[in-house]
């Protein structure tokens, strides 16, 4: 395209005088870089004109939350940075006291040796030690390291409160299903203690999912808990209990009497 | 925004900083709605804090603008429809503007081109203000639209050509 068809062009899309065929090879000419859009006087106008609009700021308040959203996340950043140093310290911990415990256990089993007190202690911290992996765990964020805290539980011969406690935590405000039912089953090991069966039959109505409500149920026919009847009997009358839950709280009920 | 990526966050503020103009005016532009625009402000420093790791190089400023689009298409879904505001409502937010460096004339002119703006569908409007933004590079406007720059040129040339249509009518007080 030669510089007067150009010319031509342009003058002829000012004055409006485009025909159909004329207007395709504008913009065909545009298309390819052979006509710039600022050489059409009227449209380089309106650019201009664009460009002028006066730019504002987004109100302080908007700074401030983006400011806020920013330390959030850093902070959020740094915890995760301390969560991963604990359980690097903790897994270090533990590799060296089962290092020390094994040669300690060489020395004692040898007739003759070391007293029973110091197995008896190296014992009590090597319980100590996976209580803390385990409090440790139940706070992650994944489901599965949850879980794995609360299997972890089946590894300590006798459950300190700490860790009852932190399980009974579990049962009433995690919010995965699948970690609230595994802490039902490892809680029950823990029934003979009556301060245990009291929180049991405590999380009863607090409990929202139906399969929950049944784990409880059965954890209470295995212990023979009679003060849940009353927590049953109030889900029983409650309109929004399924029909199907009902019938099996009924069942347990019958199981308990 | 690659000290960002890095984890230095506090290099967002500058970001901030720097940006948040462009994208106000952007939104603002889009939507006429200033509050509305704030937030959308913050949904994309919220996604770019979110999504610092996809960032692969090249114009910060194009995937800022990439951004923008998803943002301000995901208000419009959520409204689920398109976003318009009568010539009084946008005379009212008019007020606010301020043209310090034109003459009386020249004021009424920019603020007669903001109402034929506002009046031109969607995607034309987008395309100019991408032009402005992005001054006139288009190229990357191309890489935010996911066409080639001779695409871009012919968009932007209907849009101006639509835009001239709509600016002389309101010259001619045909639109009111």
């Amino acid at each position: 395209m030669t510089e007067v068809e150009i010319k031509e062009l342009t003058q002829l899309y000012q004055t409006g005088q485009l025909n159909h065929e004329e207007w395709q090879k504008l913009e065909c000419a545009i298309e390819q870089g052979l006509i710039d859009i600022d050489q059409i006087t009227v449209l380089s106008k309106l650019t201009h004109g664009i460009q002028s609009m006066s730019e504002e700021n987004a109100p302080a308040a908007t700074r401030m939350k983006v400011m806020d959203m920013i330390e959030n996340e850093q902070t959020l950043m740094n915890k995760e940075r301390i969560v991963i140093s604990k359980e690097w310290v903790i897994r270090t911990v533990l590799a060296a006291a089962a290092m020390f415990t094994g040669l300690i256990i060489g020395v004692v089993v040898r007739p003759g040796s070391a007293p029973k007190e110091d197995v008896a202690l190296l014992r009590t911290e090597m319980v100590s030690l996976k209580e803390t992996v385990l409090l440790t765990l139940l706070e992650k964020e994944t489901v599965t390291d949850r879980l794995r805290a609360v299997s972890y539980s089946y590894e300590l011969d006798k459950g300190s409160q700490t860790v009852i406690e932190a399980l009974l935590a579990t049962l009433n405000e995690d919010n995965n299903i699948n970690v609230r039912l595994a802490a039902v089953e490892a809680l029950q090991r823990y029934g003979t203690e009556s301060w245990v069966r009291v929180q049991l039959v405590k999380s009863i109505t607090h409990q929202e999912s139906p399969l929950v409500q049944v784990a409880l149920a059965e954890c209470m026919v295995a212990l023979k808990e009679k003060s849940s009847i009353k927590e049953f009997q109030k889900l029983i009358n409650d309109e929004e209990t399924p029909e199907a839950i009902k019938s099996k709280l009924k069942g347990c009920i019958q199981q308990i009497i | 925004m690659y000290q960002v990526r890095s984890g230095k966050l506090e290099q967002m503020s500058i970001l901030f900083d720097r940006y948040q103009g462009m994208l106000f005016g952007f939104f603002k532009g889009m939507t006429q709605d200033k509050e509305l625009s704030a937030d959308l402000v913050q949904n994309v420093f919220y996604r770019i804090l979110k999504y610092r790791n996809q960032f692969q190089g090249g114009q910060f400023k194009s995937w800022m603008f990439h951004i923008a689009r998803n943002v301000h298409h995901d208000q419009y879904r959520k409204k689920n429809k398109p976003v318009h505001v009568s010539v009084d409502e946008y005379r009212d937010l008019l007020r606010d503007e301020t043209e310090a460096d034109f003459d009386l004339h020249s004021k009424e002119q920019i603020q007669q081109l903001k109402k034929a703006m506002a009046r031109l569908p969607e995607d034309k409007r987008e395309i100019l203000l991408l032009s402005k933004y992005q001054e006139k590079n288009y190229k990357e406007i191309g890489e935010i639209l996911g066409c080639n720059e001779g695409a871009v040129k012919v968009r932007v040339f209907r849009a101006l050509h639509d835009l001239r249509v709509l600016y002389h009518q309101y010259e001619k007080n045909e639109i009111l």
